[in-house]
């Protein structure tokens, strides 16, 4: 997936990053990439591709409620491959190939979509002025036209993931998937509180601590500071 | 006098290779011949610190050497700075492997600066990336030759990260109809025996595995452990099939618990268990 640097898009994500709120500190994400496939998804899209297909062969009625359309056709197998490679992209640190279906729902009103975020960003709006507002969605409309769009929502799993992390009060996370123009947008926006944030990685280090089985080599290795 | 530091070297390589964490000075001391005089002994250390062969490790204040193999002292010489200092980080973490944010903030490396290490350690093979049940959507990594521990594969029962309820649910169905199938108590062995027989799993189940099975049908109340003595007198554990409870085994049908007259009752008193009406009303309304 190929980035698309969009001035328009940067600098609403920019505004809305910007923000100075007391407690809190807004994570946004409006960017735009393009579903033509860089250098090392070839090989992801390939492997997913191949994983797929042996999982409908095993069992073929293990993906019957699946939101992105029966994963006989090859479009919905493209569409999850696709939305896969969008949240790898847009988080480095991150691994989605095992993502499962579950956690991804198909949106189909666009309105209810606009009114949740708008409810989300009614402080925003006051800060940023209200033809923010106006600003921020005639761009995606003109940058994806979401009303020729599949829409898809991602639902955080709470346990490894950039939108559930430590502190956060409300994401959301939205992919507009435009097929002709093979382009996705995503919108994705997380509010946490200034403190959780500031200590993250430490948490990170303590999730991995949580489940620590002591073999008894294990506790004393980390202690050994390596000299040379 | 060159091969006679070839053979040192050695003597020190191999004591330091004993243990995980390698050992202390007075240990190689004692390994080596009795005419090596301090200086020396350093100048060896040097030499194979400078090679990679030995690593120097701080405990506590104390130091502990600890030999690298060749193969992987050659890679970590050809390895920059930076790389060095991830590989560390790695090796460090075990296994149970490091998520790349933590690594680039420790390192303090820029995204695609870590990017670059990586994938040329990866390309060494020194380095692996891998998938941990418990943080399913991190990218971890963690030393090319170590396992990863159970608690990040999840062991046999997770299948692509997932908890796999169905093959589970086999096992757990097979096993319950065996231990109800057999006339007197089944020890582990006997079920592990009976369940590969069957050949629903396609990997090696561990006796440990059977074990957490047969605990989760402990709790679930339709298994019980007892512990029998064996031919050769030391314990076993057996497993068997429990019956539903009874409904009046629980105290609280016992209708002493609302008997008025409780705190007078007693076993030779007027007031007694072996007269006391509402207990012989209550044993004959009890279904057998």
């Amino acid at each position: 997936m190929k980035f698309l640097d969009i001035e328009c898009l940067s600098e609403l994500q920019r505004k809305l990053n910007d923000l100075e709120l007391t407690d809190y500190r807004v994570r946004c994400q409006l960017e735009a990439y393009s579903c033509k496939p860089a250098g090392f998804d070839k090989k992801l899209s390939k492997s997913l591709e191949q994983r797929l297909l042996e999982q409908l062969e095993a069992s073929p009625r293990a993906f019957q409620a699946s939101p992105v359309g029966s994963l006989e056709d090859q479009s919905a197998r493209k569409t999850l491959i696709n939305l896969i490679c969008t949240l790898n992209a847009a988080h480095q640190d991150y691994d989605f190939s095992s993502l499962q279906l579950s956690r991804l729902k198909r949106v189909q009103d666009v309105h209810a979509l606009q009114q949740h975020v708008d409810s989300l960003f009614e402080r925003f709006y006051r800060q940023l002025g209200i033809e923010f507002r106006q600003f921020l969605w005639e761009n995606i409309g003109q940058i994806i036209r979401p009303e020729e769009c599949e829409i898809y929502s991602y639902i955080p799993d709470y346990e490894s993931d950039p939108y559930s992390s430590c502190g956060a009060l409300w994401s959301f996370c939205y992919f507009f998937y435009h097929k002709n123009m093979k382009k996705i947008l995503l919108f994705a926006c997380t509010l946490s509180t200034r403190l959780a944030d500031d200590s993250e990685s430490v948490n990170s280090m303590d999730e991995e601590d949580f489940g620590k089985e002591s073999s008894g080599l294990e506790a004393p290795f980390a202690m050994f500071e390596t000299v040379i | 006098m060159a091969t006679d530091k070839i053979k040192l070297e050695e003597i020190i390589l191999k004591a330091a290779s004993v243990g995980p964490y390698g050992v202390t000075d007075e240990e190689i001391r004692n390994s080596l011949p009795e005419n090596v005089a301090p200086n020396d002994r350093l100048e060896l250390y040097n030499s194979l610190l400078q090679r990679g062969r030995l690593q120097l490790k701080k405990l506590h204040g104390k130091l502990f050497y600890q030999t690298v193999e060749e193969q992987i002292a050659n890679k970590l010489q050809a390895l920059t700075a930076e790389e060095r200092l991830v590989y560390s980080q790695i090796e460090g973490a075990g296994n149970k492997g490091i998520w790349t944010r933590d690594l680039r903030n420790i390192c303090r490396l820029q995204q695609t600066q870590l990017t670059k290490v990586l994938k040329n350690l990866e390309l060494k093979k020194l380095v692996k990336p891998f998938k941990s049940v418990k943080l399913k959507n991190k990218k971890l990594y963690m030393l090319y030759d170590l396992e990863p521990s159970v608690d990040v594969t999840g062991g046999p029962w997770y299948y692509n990260q997932e908890f796999d309820a169905e093959f589970f649910d086999i096992l757990y169905q097979q096993t319950l109809r065996f231990i109800r199938g057999s006339s007197s108590a089944v020890t582990v062995e006997q079920v592990a025996s009976y369940i590969t027989s069957l050949g629903i799993s396609k990997e090696k189940l561990e006796h440990g595995d059977f074990e957490s099975l047969l605990q989760t049908m402990i709790y679930d109340g339709v298994v019980e452990k007892l512990y029998q003595r064996s031919n050769n007198g030391s314990s076993v554990a057996v497993y068997r099939s429990c019956r539903h409870f009874s409904p009046f085994a629980t105290l609280g049908d016992v209708p002493c618990g609302i008997c008025p007259v409780y705190k007078s009752c007693s076993i030779h008193g007027v007031i007694s268990p072996s007269n006391c009406v509402y207990l012989q009303r209550w044993e004959q309304s009890l279904d057998f």
